[in-house]
């Protein structure tokens, strides 16, 4: 009977424990650090524009939000060099600021070699992930993102 | 005396040392035209620069948005096809200093340059360039919808 | 020492791409801070690239170049495996030497 208690208590904190642990690997959301927010692009040049715009309406609000865009698909094409939107303005300016104020532009390679589009040419302030897809569920499962899909 | 400090102490001894016995030329350990970058004109900066004027030329090419959101970063991208050309320099009229940068194109280089420059208001923007000794230069007006010098 | 700037360099039909992103906070000295005082200027003033030996580009900033300055040039006489090699002096003296292989 004791040795039953015994095992029972020790199962029971031995759950006690794990809980603990996995409360403290993905940061409780509301309860301080800063909120992290990774937005998917992977429609196309029109999606990018209006995303320029909700990212800088995002940091006017919360300037201590953490951003990074993930780029798959057709998301990757406003940050190929040269690219122009509907009004033939080119992307340089707006992810240059962007970057300038801490937001991350990851590009999917997988989407670049699909596509044949040459990483070097990509915008500077671009970085280059293995897969953009794997790249958004990670950023949420390990590291406590939420999503956002402008 | 903090780290740091010592270590542009020693810098400028060493480079100062170096000009004096002319092992580095003056010109490099001077690299920084401060006359031309406080200069408040087009015409002021040209001087500084070491011209007596400025020629427009068609065979500048200036490649600049017409309109930009964010004064804050203007793209700008300048082509000489001027023969000899060895010096480039951007200059926004109406910033509180009217140089904003300015280029030396050695033999081998082609004479282009692509950077990108802050604005306070619409103004218009400079390509100026040296060729053959003598300062040409094209323009065009670049408005500003939201200034980006700050204050 | 500063953050490193990204510097890639491509060669194609015999002349040399070079783009720069660096890293620095280009203060004007226009602004103000939250008590009214002006924040004093901080900029790269010189930048300088080389290769092989050679400098194949010169630049003079001052402070209305944008903050995290791109710069891109090109030149002839470099080949792919050739590394260039730029440099930027802020004017606090702080400096920054970053390379890349033509590619």
């Amino acid at each position: 009977m004791r040795r039953a208690f015994i095992r029972a208590s020790a199962a029971l904190a031995a759950i006690g424990l794990t809980a603990k642990a996995a409360a403290q690997a993905a940061p409780a959301a509301g309860k301080g650090g800063r909120v992290r927010v990774v937005y998917q692009l992977s429609e196309g040049i029109d999606q990018a524009v209006r995303a320029m715009a909700n990212l800088r309406n995002h940091l006017n609000a919360a300037p201590d939000t953490k951003i990074v865009v993930v780029a798959f698909g057709y998301g990757v094409d406003f940050l190929v060099e040269g690219a122009r939107d509907a009004r033939g303005n080119t992307f340089d300016a707006a992810v240059s600021a962007l970057s300038s104020a801490g937001v991350e532009f990851r590009a999917c390679h997988n989407t670049l070699v699909a596509r044949k589009i040459p990483e070097d040419k990509l915008l500077m302030e671009a970085k280059v992930v293995p897969a953009g897809v794997v790249e958004i569920a990670r950023l949420q499962f390990e590291d406590g993102y939420a999503y956002l899909k402008p | 005396m903090n780290s740091k400090r010592r270590e542009v102490l020693r810098v400028t001894a060493v480079l100062s040392l170096m000009a004096a016995t002319g092992l580095i030329g003056e010109a490099q350990a001077a690299e920084w035209n401060k006359a031309a970058f406080d200069g408040k004109s087009v015409s002021d900066v040209i001087k500084a620069l070491g011209g007596s004027g400025t020629e427009k030329s068609n065979a500048i090419v200036f490649n600049a948005p017409d309109i930009a959101e964010n004064g804050a970063v203007v793209p700008v991208a300048v082509t000489s096809n001027l023969p000899d050309t060895e010096q480039i320099a951007i200059l926004v009229e109406k910033n509180p200093n009217t140089l904003a940068a300015d280029f030396t194109i050695p033999a081998g280089t082609e004479p282009f340059v692509s950077t990108r420059v802050k604005m306070g208001q619409t103004s218009i923007v400079y390509a100026a360039v040296k060729a053959g000794g003598k300062w040409y230069v094209a323009s065009k007006e670049i408005k500003v919808t939201l200034g980006g010098c700050g204050g | 020492m500063a953050d490193p700037m990204r510097v890639r360099a491509t060669e194609n039909g015999g002349v040399v791409d070079v783009k720069i992103l660096m890293k620095h906070e280009m203060e004007t000295g226009q602004r103000k801070d939250a008590a009214g005082k002006l924040i004093p200027a901080w900029h790269i003033q010189t930048v300088t690239a080389q290769c092989k030996g050679k400098e194949v580009f010169r630049a003079q900033f001052g402070p209305a170049v944008s903050k995290d300055p791109f710069l891109s040039f090109k030149f002839k006489g470099g080949a792919k495996g050739d590394k260039v090699t730029v440099t930027w002096v802020d004017n606090h003296g702080d400096k920054r030497t970053d390379e890349a292989t033509i590619a």
